[in-house]
């Protein structure tokens, strides 16, 4: 299969859920998403709370005078995933780039809290 | 189980495809892809005088494609290359696909080899080949009359 889940909504648009990579460093998470077709300004990515939902849709082509005769994907479709972020990501730092229908974020993560020692004072 | 061929445009296995009121029965049936799983995925849209190739290839350099039309036979071929894992990284989820493929068309009708476009955009291959001027009607004036 070349996408994962395809949900069909009720008027009948199509919402692929993107291929993406993940990996990790010490440092920062990166997250790499295929969104064939979606260029920059079809992008958005949204942080609400932990959650992280990447969006790309494209303007639907019209191919007049053309017929469908070899359908391997959807014509018109749009893209959606929801991610859920652990605690070490550092919402504020979060950027993304997207090229050649390629969308790259980078999260980095939350430098490590120095250890520390609490004095207890009395009251 | 599924078999890889050369397609053809007029192939019967793609027939419950090539009516726009099946169109959408044939997509309940199988999500997002046809049968075979082919890499890259390819529409290909017929037009009176064009035929129009849009294929899903993100993240491609230019000289990792070669796209070929030889008589009637378009090929696509080329490489994705995966992206390179840095040292101290570890890949927790890996779904993207890449590597090399190689897929070719048969034509419907000859096309002008020197007026075929290719156009790379966001990620979309667009090939459009304009049908050959000869095999166009042509009202053929008649000398002496």
């Amino acid at each position: 299969m070349n996408e994962n889940q395809v949900t069909k909504k009720s008027d009948n648009t199509v919402v692929i859920s993107p291929r993406v990579d993940i990996t990790e460093s010490e440092k920062e998470v990166l997250l790499v998403a295929d969104m064939p077709g979606v260029g920059q300004s079809g992008v958005d990515v949204d942080l609400e709370r932990n959650v992280l939902t990447i969006r790309g849709t494209r303007p639907a082509e019209v191919m007049e005078g053309f017929e469908l005769t070899n359908a391997e994907f959807q014509p018109v479709y749009s893209y959606e995933r929801q991610f859920t972020l652990g605690d070490t990501i550092d919402r504020e730092k979060i950027s993304a780039s997207m090229k050649d229908g390629v969308l790259r974020l980078v999260l980095p993560k939350v430098a490590e809290a120095a250890p520390r020692r609490i004095v207890v004072t009395s009251e | 189980m599924f078999k890889h061929y050369s397609h053809s445009i007029l192939n019967p296995w793609h027939e419950i495809n090539n009516l726009a009121d099946t169109f959408g029965r044939a997509f309940d049936f199988f999500p997002d892809y046809t049968p075979k799983f082919d890499y890259p995925p390819v529409n290909v849209w017929k037009g009176e005088n064009e035929i129009r190739l849009q294929i899903k290839l993100p993240g491609i350099k230019a000289e990792d494609i070669e796209v070929n039309i030889n008589h009637e036979t378009l090929t696509i071929k080329g490489e994705r290359k995966a992206d390179e894992i840095p040292a101290g990284t570890k890949l927790t989820r890996s779904e993207r696909l890449s590597g090399s493929f190689s897929r070719s068309f048969a034509l419907p009708f000859p096309v002008e080899n020197d007026a075929v476009q290719a156009n790379y955009r966001d990620g979309i291959l667009t090939i459009s080949l304009p049908k050959a001027k000869a095999s166009q009607p042509r009202k053929i004036n008649v000398a002496g009359l």
